[in-house]
């Protein structure tokens, strides 16, 4: 059985795992860039485990599906994005103030050139309202199930502040079933020592990943995807890092300030064909970058 | 009066339509045989959010425009709730028009129920999306205007062509007829969720006679005769009811 296994999920897949060790069988969303992954899984894997999944017309609507789900005595689940997170801002504070315990997963993004605006984005959860940040896999779940444990004791409105990093990274999840009612912890193993490590942007991220999994691997999968380059600096590298992008060099270019290793742009053209090019460079990678 | 109901007299103006609505409400609802135990209601912004006060069983008031999103979650959540959703047109024809429509192309469970007085009476007397040509409020001084500000939105004509709707009706408060025309609209509204057979719809024509500048029954007279021309009561969708 996959359930006995060990499995390789991404951080999104972990998020809905821990979730529904939790208890949570109510998950409220509607599609953005950056927390797409958290709804392409929580869609099925809620209804698999006879949750309740409701893709939502609008962030604040998908807020106001939790309040009610709350208030009719359930610990529901809401993923936003930094824009879904302002746009619901006005639901949340009637969440706060009908004390209605819901468990917000904020994915701390911001579009291209906004990056002031995503560091601003992180101190202000922390204030208004109880606000968990894991700082990897490895304490992602255990941070989540605290978050539903504080809701419980204190109803209200609740936040895990994801680093998109942290959300679109991957690692083994290893479930140890016990006997009897407890819960099954999760145990996460990152390897300490890569053997390959990808730094990927776009499309080409997601297919890279596809075609030759990685030991280790951040890819953010959508242009739009957040970058939160003050976090680069917490990655150690002992060589260089390729970095996939179409066009032009132009996010290697960006990015080699923040980080503490050398990256090395490999320059995807867009043009027709872009798939039997992906094939070449992965080719080269194989033979030179890794 | 009935247990459902504990202010008399009600926090309205006089001659104002939710008083009517209110006693009704509870009217239906006690010969139905429902008791506050299996009932649950979302009500809006503005006028509306008072029958939180005025009806005995729970109410939540929801962010503006999205009760029908925040009742979602509870009729998903207690499913053997009997789940309605109150709101004054402002609110519902207003910001409450997408969570309306997906609510309804959901199929969600839900009675709602919109008292239309064509102003926005809770922020003073303002225009509203279901305004009538020519009705003069604080926003429109001269008479809304066909090329400034659109015509009104008929809500029962457009949630009756939405899919997973079973049941859409106006009904109006003006004459005895149409309050009992009301009063049946009311129940197969609640009997529709009941058998689960989706979104049941009533919008209730109401006076507002401070907003609308006239007395109580003047400002009866003139829905009769004058507004129900833009919106016109009667049944626009009605699928079979399980019996």
């Amino acid at each position: 059985m996959l359930k006995y296994t060990p499995r390789f999920l991404s951080g999104a897949q972990l998020c809905i795992e821990a979730a529904l060790q939790a208890g949570c069988r109510y998950f409220y969303a509607t599609p953005s860039p950056s927390q797409a992954g958290l709804l392409n899984e929580g869609a099925w894997r809620m209804r698999e485990a006879h949750g309740t999944f409701i893709q939502a017309e609008s962030p604040a609507a998908a807020l106001a599906m939790a309040m009610g789900s709350a208030a009719a005595g359930a610990y529901p689940l809401v993923s936003a994005s930094s824009h879904d997170y302002l746009a619901m801002m006005e639901a949340l504070s009637y969440a706060q103030h009908q004390a209605l315990p819901l468990l917000i997963l904020l994915v701390l993004d911001a579009p291209w050139g906004n990056q002031s605006a995503s560091e601003r984005l992180v101190t202000l959860p922390l204030q208004a309202f109880p606000c968990w940040v894991p700082d990897s896999l490895v304490t992602l779940p255990s941070l989540l199930r605290r978050a539903f444990g504080h809701m419980r004791q204190q109803p209200g409105p609740a936040i895990l502040a994801l680093d998109p990093w942290v959300l679109q990274a991957q690692s083994t999840l290893l479930p140890e079933v016990l006997d009897g009612e407890e819960q099954p912890p999760l145990r996460i193993h990152l390897p300490e020592q890569p053997l390959r490590r990808w730094l990927a942007v776009g499309a080409p991220a997601g297919w890279l990943l596809e075609r030759a999994p990685a030991d280790w691997a951040i890819a953010s999968l959508q242009q739009l995807s957040p970058l939160p380059v003050a976090s680069l600096s917490q990655f150690a590298a002992d060589g260089s890092v390729s970095v996939f992008e179409y066009g032009t060099p132009a996010l290697s270019t960006y990015l080699q300030p923040y980080c503490p290793f050398p990256l090395v742009p490999v320059v995807v053209p867009q043009p027709e064909g872009w798939i039997d090019n992906i094939e070449q460079v992965l080719r080269g990678l194989n033979e030179v970058v890794l | 009066m009935t247990g459902l109901i504990h202010a008399d007299p009600l926090p309205y103006c006089s001659g104002c339509g939710h008083s009517r609505l209110h006693h009704l409400l509870a009217e239906v609802l006690a010969s139905l045989g429902y008791t506050a135990e299996r009932l649950w209601g979302v009500h809006g912004g503005g006028c509306s959010e008072l029958i939180g006060d005025v009806l005995t069983f729970p109410w939540n008031a929801a962010p503006p425009g999205l009760a029908l999103a925040l009742a979602t979650g509870i009729k998903r959540a207690a499913p053997d709730k009997l789940v309605l959703t109150y709101q004054g047109d402002g609110d519902l024809a207003g910001r409450g028009l997408d969570a309306l429509m997906h609510a309804a192309l959901r199929g969600e469970n839900l009675t709602v129920l919109c008292l239309n007085n064509l102003v926005m009476a809770g922020s003073g007397g303002q225009m509203s999306a279901t305004t009538v040509t020519g009705q003069v409020t604080r926003t429109s001084r001269l008479g809304r205007s066909s090329t400034q500000s659109g015509k009104p939105l008929r809500l029962t004509e457009l949630v009756a062509r939405l899919p997973n709707v079973a049941f859409a009706q106006r009904v109006s408060l003006h004459s005895f007829e149409h309050i009992e025309r009301a009063r049946t609209a009311l129940k197969d509204a609640f009997l529709y969720q009941e058998n689960g057979q989706g979104l049941s719809f009533v919008e209730v024509m109401g006076a507002c006679p401070p907003y609308w500048g006239l007395t109580p029954l003047e400002a009866r007279d003139k829905l009769g005769n004058e507004l129900l021309r833009t919106h016109p009561p009667g049944i626009y969708k009605r699928v079979t009811m399980i019996r």
